[in-house]
């Protein structure tokens, strides 16, 4: 039975995760036949209990360790990065809403001699960019960054296991 | 609260799918997907990706063979049946756990 293109894909990583397990093809004949199963009734979230598969594959006897070490230090070294993404996203978004519900003057103003502030600036010669343009604007990248932030941690960062 | 509580009951569930998976052997021979359907009717709360992994271990320790077989549905299923080894340690696990749940109903009675 033709499985989903996610179903193979996932099936096809599985499989290269588990190749020092001495049961490799038993068990890929054994998670084939259980999401054809599940297809020929209907089913259509098959992957949906199923964790990624490096996860997956070391969770057999005699398979190699969860993430290959080259995964495991970007992870490492990503965490601090996408934290920080993570805390500006909710900053834009909060001054968004500042300043729609309180402070009308907040926003991206260029002060004299160039220089970009976020915030309110109180001088004379200073004037505001984006407008009331930046409470959509501050909300949206706010959002967009912390979905992808959030993402990106989900991708990189170990799973909990099964 | 509540999520500490789901990590217990997760290590819970976890602890005891062993016990689970060899009481549902001891009756009769069955395949994965089977398998959680059952266990999941007792609202056991299985998921499919566990079972493969623990039944792949419960084989390395003998505790269970497996043959395929097809039931002219399409495709064979890889059906596992208890050794002697595995129907021992059913037994065993049964009853360490009545033992178990017998001084726990103790317990919770004695505070009241």
């Amino acid at each position: 039975m033709t499985l989903p293109r996610d179903v193979e894909a996932w099936l096809a990583a599985t499989a290269r995760c588990l190749a020092g397990a001495p049961d490799r093809a038993e068990i890929m004949a054994e998670l084939r036949d259980h999401f054809a199963t599940l297809r020929a009734r209907g089913a259509r979230s098959l992957l949906r209990e199923f964790p990624p598969p490096e996860v997956y594959a070391a969770a057999f006897p005699g398979a190699r360790a969860a993430a290959p070490a080259p995964h495991r230090r970007l992870a490492a070294l990503a965490a601090a990065p996408l934290a920080l993404v993570q805390i500006v996203a909710i900053a834009l978004v909060a001054l968004g809403v500042i300043k729609l519900v309180a402070v009308p003057e907040l926003g991206v103003w260029v002060a004299p001699h160039g220089r970009f502030v976020i915030g309110v600036l109180d001088a004379p010669d200073a004037h505001e960019l984006l407008g009331w343009a930046a409470v959509p604007l501050f909300i949206a990248v706010g959002l967009l960054l912390r979905v992808a932030a959030r993402r990106a941690r989900a991708a990189l960062l170990p799973h909990p296991g099964i | 609260l509540h999520t500490q509580l789901q990590a217990w009951r997760s290590q819970l569930r976890k602890g005891n799918l062993e016990l689970a998976v060899l009481v549902a052997l001891e009756a009769k021979p069955r395949y994965g997907l089977e398998l959680v359907e059952l266990l999941n009717q007792f609202e056991l709360g299985i998921s499919e990706g566990s079972i493969y992994p623990l039944l792949a271990r419960l084989r390395s320790e003998k505790k269970v063979e497996t043959k395929w077989v097809d039931e002219t549905t399409g495709h064979a299923h890889k059906y596992y049946w208890l050794t002697e080894r595995g129907r021992t340690m059913c037994h065993r696990m049964v009853a360490t756990w009545r033992e178990f749940n017998t001084a726990f109903g103790r317990l919770l009675e004695d505070r009241r």
